[in-house]
């Protein structure tokens, strides 16, 4: 008869990658809110979507920092830059590993429906409207309605006793309400659809050191993997998809171990 | 195909966001409306005609004239009283009134108002000339009749003419193109030229290297393109701009109150009354920044209560030129510095953001209504 302890050795062995995404997505939230050690605000733009107006803060939301440098009128070299190395680094690597309001998405993932193609092009127009009424209007008005700002601003806020129960309160209440609902029904939904600092490192995800490897030799199309997919991918067809956050919830998922996470250069594809 | 598209996107976004950012949403600082579209006047006679001046920047607007109206059968009667200053994100209203010449020619008729005006960035002001179109419907008369008419708006809205992105701008003697950008920084095609080969090679990686990416003979240009655009920024000092953005927090832009209307800055009777009763000298200090949409609005409750009672005054700190006042006062939530933020000296209390200010800052002042 196997010890509890063997089969505790046994489900850590299975459930390594969670285990360790676990640790990062912790170090993500710890790094979004270190402001409790009074450092204060930092240069640093947060590789994910977190409000730097967050009491805690000490990062500034890329997204945030996007729409002020277009109101601005400021070239955004070093906002850039910043993307481009995060987007070599992990590219959505960063949503499934370290985003805290990602880690809020994954915590509520409860339904891995398939994810709608056409719908997942939804983050690139989220983005280039916000990219468009930054511009238009010259005010950051994704900050407005931001679900993300709503958890780490509104809120917060609220108890500090600086916001109050008004309408652009309610308005964030709103729409973090639309999509945590939608987040129970589909799991990731914000990260599937909407989230527009997604979708800028969608177009780094091909060319991230962080990937997903699939051996075709070993794969039996079982299609084990897609029923882990919290993004609702076939990761044995689509493991170089932009929509793929690399999380590694496929790879616990495959028996035969044809999926692999890998950091580095990749090989070319036989 | 589908990486070519990809491609594409890929360069479009890049350059999209770069041109964006370089152009400014900012880039008109007044905009002239008048919600009147043509409006009728008979020969001779005179027409009464409200413009609508909207700061829509982040900079101050100062000394605000209109001064001429062309063509010359056409003319503003009287001198209009200029506007000393607009502020960020607020507006004024102009009531002109228009003048036709006897001979005026009969029916549709277009006249265009110069306008004249001022901003500053930091220490380097810029004058401005713009001009607004006005639609004047002009109908028979006697020449000694003069009569003086509204007309109610149309509906339909007459836009300054001159394109808002291409106003004329003058500094000292030598006129040009209007530059919102830092000193040193590239402007025009070639900023955006750098965009848009960021997005090319970008894409070009992408393409290039077909469905598994990253290998070794790519790594080296994006490492590159990468460095070149940090180094690049951080020369430019716009990493302490990100800094002092998330920094400072103006409450109404992430949407944690609405953004008031300085026009909406009106002390009520009670109020006035309340503050007449201030039986001690208090100052206010109000912090504030140029880019903060509900700051004009603070600025001027305090300032409407500051006259209503003698034993009131009050300072404006701007926290961006001067942080550590706000650090030394305590105007910091959180570790962030929030604006509008009104401290009463003397005292740790202080009032953030605009929302049922006048209620508030008479608790602040210990006066009831």
């Amino acid at each position: 008869m196997r010890t509890l302890r063997t089969r505790a050795h046994e489900w850590a062995a299975k459930r390594r990658l969670t285990l360790a995404r676990r640790g990062t997505q912790g170090l993500g939230l710890l790094a979004g809110l270190l402001g409790f050690t009074g450092i204060g605000m930092t240069h640093v733009i947060f590789p994910g979507l977190h409000c730097y107006a967050c009491p805690l803060a000490v990062t500034v939301c890329p997204i945030g920092l996007m729409q002020n440098l277009i109101v601005f009128g400021t070239p955004p070299y070093f906002w850039l830059g910043t993307i481009l190395v995060y987007g070599l680094l992990a590219g959505r690597g960063f949503c499934g590993w370290f985003c805290p309001f990602g880690t809020l998405n994954d915590l509520l993932s409860f339904r891995k429906v398939r994810i709608q193609k056409s719908a997942s092009f939804g983050k690139f127009a989220v983005l280039l409207a916000t990219i468009g009424a930054a511009w238009y209007f010259a005010d950051t008005i994704f900050c407005k309605l931001c679900p993300a700002a709503s958890v780490e601003a509104s809120i917060p806020y609220l108890f500090t006793g600086v916001a109050t129960v008004n309408t652009p309160f309610l308005i964030h209440m709103g729409t973090l309400a639309f999509v945590l609902v939608g987040m129970v029904l589909i799991s990731r939904f914000w990260c599937r659809y909407l989230c527009p600092m997604g979708g800028l490192l969608a177009l780094f995800n091909r060319v991230s050191f962080l990937h997903l490897k699939l051996d075709e030799d070993r794969c039996s199309n079982c299609a084990a993997c897609t029923s882990k997919c919290p993004m609702g991918l076939e990761p044995h067809n689509e493991h170089d998809d932009h929509n793929c956050i690399k999380c590694g919830a496929c790879v616990e998922g495959c028996h035969l171990g044809a999926l692999s996470i890998r950091y580095g250069f990749r090989k070319k594809a036989s | 195909m589908r990486r070519i598209v990809a491609g594409a996107i890929v360069i479009l976004l890049i350059s999209a966001i770069g041109a964006l950012a370089q152009k400014g949403g900012v880039e008109e600082v007044l905009r002239f409306t008048t919600s009147s579209g043509s409006v009728a006047i008979q020969q001779g006679g005179q027409a009464e005609i409200r413009i609508d001046v909207a700061n829509r920047s982040i900079y101050k607007a100062e000394d605000i004239e209109i001064e001429e109206l062309v063509p010359g059968t056409f003319r503003i009667a009287g001198d209009p009283e200029p506007i000393a200053l607009i502020d960020a994100f607020s507006s004024e209203v102009v009531d002109l009134t228009v003048e036709a010449a006897a001979d005026a020619p009969l029916g549709e008729n277009q006249a265009t108002v110069e306008i004249y005006y001022t901003y500053c960035e930091g220490e380097l002001c810029f004058q401005m000339t713009d001009s607004l179109s006005l639609l004047l419907h002009v109908e028979p008369g006697l020449a000694e009749q003069t009569s003086s008419q509204t007309v109610l708006p149309t509906g339909t809205q007459t836009e300054s003419t001159t394109p808002p992105e291409d106003p004329d701008i003058g500094i000292g003697p030598t006129a040009g193109r209007i530059d919102r950008r830092s000193p040193g920084d590239l402007s025009g095609w070639q900023g955006w030229l750098i965009f848009f080969g960021a997005g090319l090679s970008l894409a070009g990686v992408l393409v290039a290297n077909g469905r598994t990416a990253l290998r070794r003979r790519s790594f080296v240009p994006l490492v590159l393109l990468g460095a070149f655009l940090l180094v690049g920024g951080i020369l430019f000092g716009q990493h302490d701009q990100a800094r002092s953005i998330g920094a400072v927090l103006c409450i109404s832009c992430v949407g944690i109150e609405v953004a008031q209307d300085i026009h909406r800055a009106e002390l009520s009777t009670s109020a006035v009354e309340a503050l007449a009763s201030l039986d001690e000298k208090v100052h206010l200090v109000v912090f504030s920044a140029e880019w903060c949409h509900s700051c004009p609005f603070a600025k001027e409750m305090v300032n409407q209560m500051a006259e209503a009672s003698d034993r009131l005054t009050y300072e404006i700190i701007d926290v961006d030129l001067e942080p550590q006042r706000a650090i030394d006062a305590g105007i910091v939530e959180s570790g962030r510095t929030i604006v509008p933020a009104i401290l009463r000296e003397g005292s740790e209390d202080v009032v953030f953001g605009t929302e049922r200010l006048e209620r508030r800052l008479l608790e602040l002042l210990d006066v009831r209504p």
